[in-house]
């Protein structure tokens, strides 16, 4: 009896120990010999795998609000196959949506199960959620949002698609540093139990990395005077369009960029293409006068001319290569002096000045004033014009040159070159962005560059003065700015159409910098096509005093 | 000899059915963490996005256009001249 109640205990023993086995086996058999199989399987039934959208960077103007950051909207969707009054639901959605009924009606009654409806703000979701109507729904997107709506559009250009449906940044700031501001894509991989509820200790996640935010130089006060100083300007010149650039010449920093005809960054698509390019940086046209300045200090620098020397072929038109050369308003100063020459901006004495450089000085200095070049602005779109090769040069380029005809710029090389004359000879890169700021909070500080020294600090001082007394003796001299002392000079450039120069289209600009004993401020203003007046003392030196004086009062400009 | 099967045999019911009773316990508090915390990050998304909702709000409101209409409105003009003082003056002078 006691034997065989031993055996009954040690075949259930046994039994037990052969059950675990068994269980221990299998589970050796799916955990360790088919565990990748059975991973896969799993991970294919019950992992859910979300992308983690990283926020774009937001940019910023100097002051810290933003140019561009992000919104929330809500697509409003239906499902038709549950909607059966196509008429209430078309009536009471047009009115919430902008839309007429009949296109609302002809949206609802598609044979689909799932119909855009349209993208609207929280307060007209919430009116949609008020009605309560069955079939109807909504999905939270961010898209970019612009507070100043064009303000600075050019600079900070847009986000549209790609080819892969994804946002991308286009032009202006968006463009260049998108990588910087899209960030990378993360990735949720949420384990869900029987129920389909996610299990909190099994999530994996590949974090996304938001965007990095921008910290503009754009003052956005400068780049509101400039902006409304320019729209004023166009339509009261009739023009067809212009450009401000507002600089500070000693470390080229953009306070402001402004052009007309303009876009909206938030409604792109409904614009022109041709209106995106940035003509500041983008358009290349012959300066005109503008560039006397450049081709006078040159000579100066050389030491070739000063202020007092006389020009000695000035008593009339000069014929050069079988071209006769005569000034913007066929009147003649003999013996006029250099400083003479800028002040009643002298064709005849700039090819004086230009035959006493040379072919060789000329092509060197307008090299090292960065015309042939990018100026390398941290905006995407810029271009540039290639120079011919110095053996291309003829007698006639020479001349025609030097008073800024037969050469071209963009304006954001223009002002660059003469924001030289303000620091002391200096060129500058001019720059947009001055900080970058990580996802970790730490900033990248980008510094100011100077390129290379392009004129003595002599030499830019002695311009500096011929450009004051050009503003205040010169075809401006109407225009001041109180006792703060403006270096500048006007320019009426004709424009070239097919092949030769129409006299009655022009691109009449300013350019200077103030106040010109201390320079905090340089500017270009330029205006397309001016009906009211071709000249640019007429149109653009206005614009730019205009500007200039709510920019000393902003500053608390005072001449040293 | 016997005592000893069936002490064995009781040990390993009692740590199954103890096993089993853990396991249970904790599946069930997990589950109901997970809830919880699925709630939690709902609460979040709907604060954030409250959150961006108000800050549009105020980016809007206090933008340069909606400022310079409105000062308009009010009927505030550009000055047309200013005067800058070099030096500052007292506003207020006791009489020697």
């Amino acid at each position: 009896m006691t034997l065989k109640l031993s055996l009954r205990f040690i075949s259930l023993f046994l039994a037990l120990i052969f059950f675990y086995a068994v269980i221990a086996g299998k589970l050796f058999y799916w955990q360790i010999i088919r565990a990748d199989e059975i991973k896969e399987l799993r991970d294919r039934q019950s992992t859910e795998s979300l992308a983690l959208h990283p926020k774009r960077g937001d940019i910023l103007f100097s002051d810290r609000f933003p140019i561009a950051t992000n919104n929330v909207n809500y697509l409003i969707y239906a499902n038709p196959k549950v909607i059966s009054d196509v008429g209430l639901y078309s009536k009471k959605l047009s009115e919430i949506l902008g839309y007429d009924e009949a296109s609302t009606s002809a949206r609802i009654n598609q044979d689909l199960y799932w119909v855009r409806l349209g993208l609207v703000d929280y307060k007209k979701k919430d009116e949609i959620d008020k009605l309560a109507l069955n079939g109807i729904g909504s999905q939270i997107e961010t898209s970019r949002y612009y507070p100043e709506a064009s303000m600075a559009a050019h600079v900070v250009g847009f986000v549209g698609k790609n080819d892969k449906g994804e946002d991308q940044g286009y032009l202006g700031l968006e463009g260049y540093y998108d990588r910087q501001l899209k960030g990378k894509e993360g990735r949720l991989y949420v384990i869900k139990d029987a129920l389909g509820n996610p299990i909190v200790t099994d999530v994996r996640e590949e974090k996304k990395v938001d965007g990095r935010a921008l910290l503009t130089t754009i003052d956005r006060t400068v780049q509101f005077i400039a902006d409304e100083a320019l729209k004023t300007g166009i339509k009261r010149y009739e023009a067809e369009g212009g450009s401000i650039i507002v600089m500070e010449p000693s470390t080229g920093k953009i306070l402001a960029m402004s052009s007309v005809p303009k876009f909206s960054p938030q409604k792109y698509y409904e614009y022109e293409q041709d209106l995106y390019q940035n003509p500041a940086i983008s358009r290349v046209y012959e300066p005109g006068s503008t560039f006397k300045i450049l081709i006078m200090g040159a000579a100066i620098n050389e030491g070739l001319v000063d202020p007092d020397t006389k020009c000695a072929i000035c008593s009339g038109p000069v014929e050069v290569g079988g071209f006769t050369i005569k000034t913007w308003n066929d009147k003649y100063h003999p013996n006029a002096t250099m400083t003479e020459v800028i002040q009643n901006s002298d064709n005849i004495g700039m090819v004086f000045v230009a035959q006493k450089l040379g072919i060789k000085k000329m092509y060197q200095y307008i090299n090292q004033f960065g015309l042939g070049d990018l100026t390398g602005i941290d905006l995407q779109g810029e271009v540039s014009v290639n120079l011919r090769r110095e053996a291309e040069w003829l007698p006639i380029d020479l001349a025609t040159s030097s008073f800024g005809q037969g050469i071209s710029v963009t304006p954001i090389q223009l002002i660059a070159a003469v924001s030289s004359i303000a620091n002391g000879g200096y060129l500058v890169k001019p720059y947009v962005i001055e900080k970058i700021f990580e996802e970790n909070g730490d900033e990248i500080k980008i510094d100011s560059k100077k390129k290379n020294k392009v004129l003595s600090s002599k030499a830019a001082e002695v311009m500096t003065w011929m450009m004051v007394n050009a503003v205040e003796k010169g075809d401006s001299k109407w225009i001041t700015l109180g006792n703060i002392p403006v270096a500048g000079k006007t320019g009426t450039a004709q424009i070239p159409v097919a092949g030769h120069y129409d006299p009655n289209q022009t691109i009449a600009s300013f350019v200077g910098f103030f106040p010109a004993d201390n320079p905090k401020i340089a500017m270009l203003v330029l205006v397309d096509r001016p009906k009211t007046s071709i000249y640019g003392s007429e149109t653009a030196a206005p614009i730019f005093f205009s500007v200039a004086k709510d920019l000393a009062q902003y500053y608390n400009i005072q001449s040293e | 000899m016997k005592k000893i099967y069936i002490l064995i045999i009781v040990i390993l019911l009692v740590l199954s059915g103890g096993i089993e009773v853990l396991y249970l316990a904790q599946s069930s508090a997990l589950a109901s963490e997970s809830l919880r915390a699925e709630d939690i990050k709902v609460e979040i998304a709907r604060l954030d996005e409250n959150n961006q909702i108000i800050e549009t709000e105020i980016l809007s409101h206090s933008s340069l256009l909606t400022i310079s209409s409105r000062a308009a409105e009010l009927g505030f003009v550009k000055p047309k001249e200013f005067i800058s003082l070099s030096n500052q003056d007292s506003i207020a002078l006791k009489n020697e």
